[in-house]
């Protein structure tokens, strides 16, 4: 791969963000921090990942 | 941190909508944090794909409307083509090819997707998926939560910047 084609690779503008304002997005994620949607593993894991 | 672009990993969300209580409230006011900040949060179509696929008919239109709200960042030649090279370079690379095989082609693309000129980061808490040297931790974050045995338990939230040469 040519510098110039790597260059190409790097600029990448990325959309623009918050779609329906950043209110509804907050309020998204409120509802969604009180849901339980996903099951959590318990373990002893430096992560935990969506089953 | 402000005024960044912030990829979130698609543990950070199902940390957030989880059923660990104290950690989808600490994540939440990270995120609201975060946003006031003036930051811009996005997640990866294929975190779009992860959460739609864990959802239960039941949850599914909760999810839906909870992934809704977020600013997706989508595959395109260009970014493929990038995961591509993160890919190749990781093979390169004589300390990661080693684990390779634990690394998931989505946490390449993740990863990837902050290879720009911009410089967004990467929130995420699996630190082993995103090695080093091509990704260079900002900061990091101790998140303390009792889980389901009642037991106070603590992860860590990692802020990632791309090292663009390391490619």
């Amino acid at each position: 791969m040519t510098q110039k084609e790597k260059e190409k690779l790097l600029n990448d503008e990325w959309p623009k963000a918050y779609p329906n304002g950043k209110k509804a997005f907050l309020e998204a994620m409120k509802k969604a921090s009180k849901s339980g949607l996903f099951d959590i593993e318990e373990e002893d894991k430096t992560s935990v990942s969506v089953k | 941190m402000e005024n960044k672009a912030i990829l979130l990993d698609s543990c950070i969300i199902s940390n957030l909508a989880g059923k660990q209580k104290n950690l989808a409230g600490d994540t939440f006011n990270l995120i609201k944090q975060l946003t006031e900040a003036k930051n811009s949060l996005y997640i990866s179509e294929f975190t779009y794909y992860e959460l739609i696929r864990s959802a239960t008919p039941i949850t599914r239109t909760k999810t839906l409307d909870l992934i809704k709200e977020y600013p997706i960042v989508p595959s395109n030649r260009t970014r493929l083509e990038r995961a591509a090279l993160l890919y190749s370079s990781y093979k390169n690379h004589e300390a990661i090819k080693k684990n390779l095989h634990s690394i998931s082609d989505i946490d390449i693309f993740i990863g990837s997707l902050i290879f720009t000129r911009h410089k967004p980061l990467l929130l995420t808490a699996d630190y082993n998926d995103f090695p080093r040297p091509f990704f260079i931790e900002k900061a990091r974050k101790r998140m303390e939560f009792q889980n389901n045995r009642g037991n106070m338990q603590s992860i860590y939230y990692y802020f990632f910047e791309a090292d663009l040469d390391a490619i």
